[in-house]
């Protein structure tokens, strides 16, 4: 355990830079980032400071003098037992690095960041949970081999085609523009590949679409700080891109699926992309802008939730403009709007341990039984996001929406289940979705 | 030698040096540490928009802390720092006249200066006591206005202690019974050497426990030497935010708002 240990904190401080040294060891320990963390309302030890003090613990013992020297009385050590494991692992999973930490710090430290590392230090020593390190492992390769992958996808590719009314351009190469779904989109919310694809080929844009998935959310081993499967993954992505040749990639996924690809590929795969980037709400906004279709106003009562991803990107303005020029009844989440917008709850892997999904689960061939630590940690993990989506839907239902428009799978899924625990009559669709029969040519 | 005299003749260059040095090791960790990698395609942003985003970094988490956590900006942002020790520590007469010794052009901001008291010539209005010296008017006479009724010594050192005392005590609470591990000893230490530096300097402008000139010396000269001491300890402690990680952080961020144009 003690080689294992050393070997994982060596590993975990590697990734040092002068931004993390900043995060490691600037905070003062304020507290003004505590009530804008969502799972705040699952405890009070759940502070984005608190939490990220559980990886600083490990890196003052190693790379302070005081630390080293003075240990627990300045708050530095290795984790002991159990019981202090258990511990980390809690803090590390109720966070879903939506980025309020960092918007409301005084000091522009990202705890969420630290929070990651502390994730994938805890992954080195066998504290991953189980579903997490199993869709990693098996993104870090061909997705398309596992379980019933390529059924679930060729179903959903079969509704496009149904919607559509006609053959689909699959892979096709020199095509102006690729829409890249991700698996977890089919799984959770196919009706959003469906839509997006529809608006495509209605608006009569040159587009393609891959016909295998390329991976469950391109860079899903960011949930547990495996970087080696990002990397993967994400190559693997960046090669089908440069084979199309697309000029621009669309993405309907606004969470982790839009950061990986946006921002953090090239670090990782080492390698500057030529192509651009934008989520369907960026690429409508500027095809509205510059008068390709017109959108027909309505009177529904409408919200726009920011995936964290997605505002942390500068994508705010975008989505609000097409929304109020889409219904009069628009209006914006009274508590958090904008760059303070409260998360859903269930980024960063944690709707995935959702027991809503054993069923999808099990037709990826993952194993579904946990014991020991996993099991009574995947239960507390569960009641505390239920806290969250229960959070968060109060903020719809005090909004007044009937429907949350929004740009993420996770997103939706986390609302619409807030609104079932909270008996709300709300739902939330993907902007896609929503604007789908909004669209005139 | 008593503490006045070793605090003001033995200990300003110890004190500089160990500054200096322990500034040029933090520092050089970030230069260190920095390599050059692939860069995404970044948003394009207008120069205004540059300019709104340094704005909106140092101002977000501000406007978020008067929503959210009102006690804390109250006192942790506006009572300690804001009202109390930086006017205190930049401006006020006694550290004017101090830093204008050490580093001349430190007097250009001479008369921005903060009288001790802001009604009359004597030392103080919330304790007074006989002055030592004839004070003119124009010493209370500043540029300040009638703003001088709060910008005086008096009022914010006593602002400033009521919001270094808040932060201390409010840290109990979260260490002992919320069980924040967060919440660690140099928090403690760092606003308890705060609060000595505090009351010593009131004190000794009040010459305060009394008026005899060896009580005065060593009070100020404990007033000094804990300042001496913050100064040494300031590159390994929090206080390092003061100097580089607050105005750090908040560059990096508005570089990174810049960047992905928020």
């Amino acid at each position: 355990m003690k080689g294992e240990l050393n070997s994982a904190i060596n590993e975990t401080l590697s990734e040092l830079n002068p931004v993390t040294l900043h995060y490691f060891e600037s905070c003062v320990s304020c507290g003004l980032c505590t009530p804008h963390c969502p799972y705040i309302a699952a405890g009070p030890e759940y502070e984005p400071v608190n939490k990220a003090e559980e990886l600083r613990k490990l890196w003052r013992k190693r790379v302070t003098a005081v630390g080293y020297a003075l240990g627990s009385i300045v708050n530095a050590g290795y984790p002991k037992g159990e019981d202090d494991l258990k511990r980390m692992t809690y803090m590390a999973y109720r966070c879903v690095n939506c980025g309020n930490c960092l918007n409301t710090c005084p000091f522009g430290i990202y705890s969420g960041e630290l929070i990651r590392i502390l994730r994938g230090f805890l992954s080195s020593i066998g504290r991953a949970p189980t579903i997490l390190k199993r869709l990693s492992e098996i993104e870090s390769g061909d997705i398309s081999g596992h379980g019933a992958v390529m059924d679930l996808w060729n179903s959903t590719v079969e509704k496009v085609r149904g919607g559509i009314g006609k053959e689909l351009p699959l892979d096709r190469e020199g095509a102006e523009i690729l829409y890249l779904p991700t698996f977890i989109e089919a799984i959770l919310t196919p009706e959003t590949i469906i839509s997006t694809s529809k608006i495509l080929d209605a608006l009569g844009i040159n587009w393609t679409l891959p016909s295998r998935p390329l991976g469950f959310e391109f860079g899903i081993g960011s949930f547990i700080g495996d970087k080696e499967s990002e990397r993967r993954a994400l190559e693997r992505v960046n090669s089908y891109v440069k084979r199309i040749g697309a000029k621009k990639v669309i993405l309907s996924h606004g969470g982790t699926t839009y950061e990986e690809m946006r921002f953090q590929m090239p670090f990782l795969i080492g390698e500057k992309v030529n192509y651009e980037i934008l989520h369907i709400a960026e690429y409508l906004y500027e095809l509205y802008r510059a008068g390709k279709f017109r959108i027909e106003a309505g009177e529904a009562k409408v919200a726009w939730h920011d995936p964290c991803k997605l505002r942390n990107s500068g994508v705010k303005r975008e989505p609000r403009e097409i929304l109020k020029a889409s219904s009069k009844g628009y209006r914006e989440l009274p508590k958090s709007q904008g760059v303070f917008s409260r998360c859903c709850g269930g980024g960063s892997g944690v709707a995935l341990l959702s027991e809503d999904l054993k069923e999808l689960r099990g037709l990826l061939g993952l194993s579904q039984e946990v014991d020991g630590w996993e099991a009574e940690f995947t239960r507390d993990l569960m009641r505390d996001y239920e806290v969250v989506m229960r959070e968060k839907a109060k903020e719809v239902v005090q909004s007044g929406a009937e429907v949350v428009v929004t740009g993420c799978p996770t997103c939706i899924f986390s609302l619409n289940k807030g609104s079932e625990l909270t008996g709300s009559a709300f739902r939330a669709v993907h902007i896609s979705h929503y604007l789908l029969d909004k669209i005139k040519l | 030698m008593g503490i006045y005299e070793f605090s003001v003749y033995n200990m300003i260059l110890p004190t500089l040096f160990i500054f200096t040095l322990g500034i040029a090791y933090r520092l050089s960790r970030y230069l260190f540490l920095f390599k050059r990698a692939p860069q995404p395609v970044w948003r394009k942003t207008s120069p205004l928009h540059k300019v709104l985003a340094l704005i909106r970094a140092f101002i977000f988490p501000i406007w978020a802390s008067i929503k959210r956590t009102k006690i804390t900006f109250v006192t942790g942002i506006f009572l300690l720092h804001f009202l109390g020790v930086i006017p205190l520590l930049f401006l006020l007469s006694h550290h004017i006249a101090w830093w204008s010794y050490y580093f001349p052009p430190y007097s250009l901001l001479r008369p921005l200066a903060i009288p001790t008291s802001a009604t009359s010539s004597a030392l103080t209005v919330t304790s007074p006591v006989t002055p030592t010296s004839t004070m003119s008017q124009s010493f209370v006479n500043t540029i300040w206005g009638p703003l001088t009724v709060i910008l005086n010594g008096d009022i914010l050192a006593i602002i400033a202690i009521i919001g270094t005392a808040f932060k201390l005590l409010e840290k109990f609470p979260k260490k002992f019974k919320e069980n924040l591990s967060r919440v660690r000893i140099g928090d403690f230490t760092a606003l308890i050497l705060l609060l000595v530096i505090l009351v010593s300097g009131y004190m000794a402008t009040h010459h305060l426990p009394s008026s005899d000139i060896d009580t005065y010396k060593n009070v100020l000269g404990i007033h000094i030497l804990a300042s001496e001491v913050l100064v040494m300890l300031l590159p390994f402690t929090k206080f390092f935010h003061f100097v580089f990680s607050y105005w750090y952080g908040k560059l990096h961020e508005a570089y990174e708002m810049w960047r992905r144009g928020l």
